[in-house]
C-alpha cells in the first residue's frame, strides 16, 4: 500500500511538473540490416541503403505540450540524403498529433505527379497498442512495451489478383512519468511518452528531454486540400499513371 | 436437332477461342505498357512495381523513391534544369 501510494505520488508529482512547459525530446536514428531489400534489384537496394546509412546521422526532435505535437527536423538541418529523411525518418514534413481529436496530420512531399504541399494528410492516430508487463529503464524514466501490427495495402497483387498485405509490427517503449501520448513518426496515443520506437528495422531512441520556452508555438499548416492518406495513394497513383501516359507521346 | 448441336459447337468454340485471344492480348497490352516509353518513365514504373511488391513500402514511400531516381535519370539524361 505504501509503495502503491508513493507511486501515486509520483506520478501526480511528475504530471504537475512536466503539464507546465512545453517540452522537447530529441530522438537518434538507428538502422539494422533490412532484411526486405533482399529481394530488390541492385540499384535499389543501394538507393535505400544510402538513404539508411544518411538517416544515421539525423536527430529529429518532438516538440510537445498537453494537446499536441510536432515531429520535424531542427530549423537549418544539412540535409545529406533527401530520401533518408522522407522514407526513413519520415519528417521531411512536419507531422502532427493532436492528442484529443486522435488525428495526425502533415503536408504532402514533392512527387513525380503532386506539388509539395498541395495537399494536408489527415488521418486517425494509430492507437491499437497491446501494452504489456513488460518494462526497461531509459534515461531513468521507467518504460513499458507496447506493440501494434499495422497494416500495408499497396496496390501490390498476389498472382491469383488478389491484394497483397503485407504486415509490420511497431514496437514502442513509453514512460506513464511523462503522461503525454506522442512518439517519433507520428506514433502515440498511449498513457506516456514514447521513448523508443522500434519499426521495423530503424529505432527511434531518446537522446535529451528538455524545456522550451512556454510562448513556443507550434502552428498547424494551413496551405493544402484536406485528404486522408488512401484518397492521396489513389491521387498519386492516378496522376502518376497519367503523367506517364503524357511523357511517352 | 443434329445442326442445332453443331451451331452450339460452333459458337461455344468462337466464343472460347475470342476470350483466350482477349487474355492473350491483354497480357500482350501490359508488356508493351512496361516496356514502351522513354527510358526514365520506363524505370519509374519497373521501380514502383519492385518497390511495392518486394519492399513491401506504402504507395507514397515507393513514389517517393521512384521518384528521386527519376529525377535522376532526366538529368543523367538531359542535364541539369
Amino acid at each position: 500500500m505504501k509503495h502503491f501510494s508513493m507511486y501515486i505520488i509520483t506520478l501526480l508529482l511528475s504530471f504537475n511538473m512536466f503539464s507546465q512547459n512545453t517540452k522537447k525530446a530529441t530522438y537518434s536514428i538507428v538502422i539494422s540490416e533490412n532484411e526486405k531489400t533482399k529481394n530488390l534489384p541492385e540499384h535499389l537496394k543501394k538507393t535505400i541503403q544510402e538513404a539508411e546509412e544518411a538517416s544515421e546521422n539525423l536527430l529529429p526532435i518532438l516538440i510537445f505540450n498537453d494537446s499536441i505535437s510536432v515531429f520535424k527536423l531542427e530549423e537549418n538541418t544539412i540535409i545529406d540524403n533527401d530520401l533518408s529523411v522522407i522514407t526513413v525518418c519520415k519528417c521531411k514534413k512536419p507531422v502532427f498529433t493532436l492528442a484529443k481529436k486522435n488525428i495526425v496530420l502533415r503536408n504532402n512531399n514533392n512527387s513525380i505527379a503532386v506539388k509539395e504541399d498541395e495537399f494536408i494528410i489527415i488521418d486517425s492516430l494509430q492507437t491499437k497498442w497491446n501494452i504489456t508487463a513488460e518494462t526497461k529503464k531509459i534515461e531513468n524514466f521507467t518504460c513499458y512495451k507496447a506493440t501494434q501490427e499495422i497494416t500495408i495495402i499497396n496496390g501490390a497483387k498476389n498472382i491469383d489478383g488478389s491484394a497483397k498485405i503485407s504486415k509490420k509490427t511497431i514496437i514502442a517503449w513509453f514512460s506513464p512519468e511523462i503522461p503525454y501520448s506522442f512518439g517519433p513518426s507520428g506514433y502515440g496515443g498511449l498513457p506516456g511518452l514514447i521513448l523508443e520506437l522500434q519499426d521495423e528495422n530503424k529505432l527511434f531512441g531518446l537522446q535529451k528531454l528538455e524545456s522550451v520556452s512556454a510562448n513556443t508555438q507550434i502552428l498547424l499548416p494551413t496551405k493544402g486540400k484536406e485528404i486522408n492518406s488512401a484518397e492521396y495513394n489513389s491521387i498519386l497513383k492516378a496522376k502518376s499513371t497519367e503523367l506517364m501516359k503524357s511523357k511517352e507521346k | 436437332m443434329k445442326k442445332i448441336t453443331l451451331i452450339i459447337l460452333v459458337l461455344t468454340t468462337s466464343i472460347a477461342f475470342s476470350f483466350e485471344n482477349q487474355v492473350k492480348f491483354e497480357e500482350r497490352e501490359i508488356k508493351t505498357e512496361i516496356k514502351s516509353g522513354t527510358p526514365c518513365a520506363d524505370e519509374y514504373r519497373i521501380n514502383m512495381l519492385d518497390l511495392q511488391e518486394s519492399f513491401c513500402a506504402t504507395y507514397e514511400q515507393a513514389d517517393a523513391i521512384a521518384t528521386r531516381i527519376f529525377e535522376k535519370c532526366l538529368t543523367d539524361t538531359y542535364g541539369p534544369n
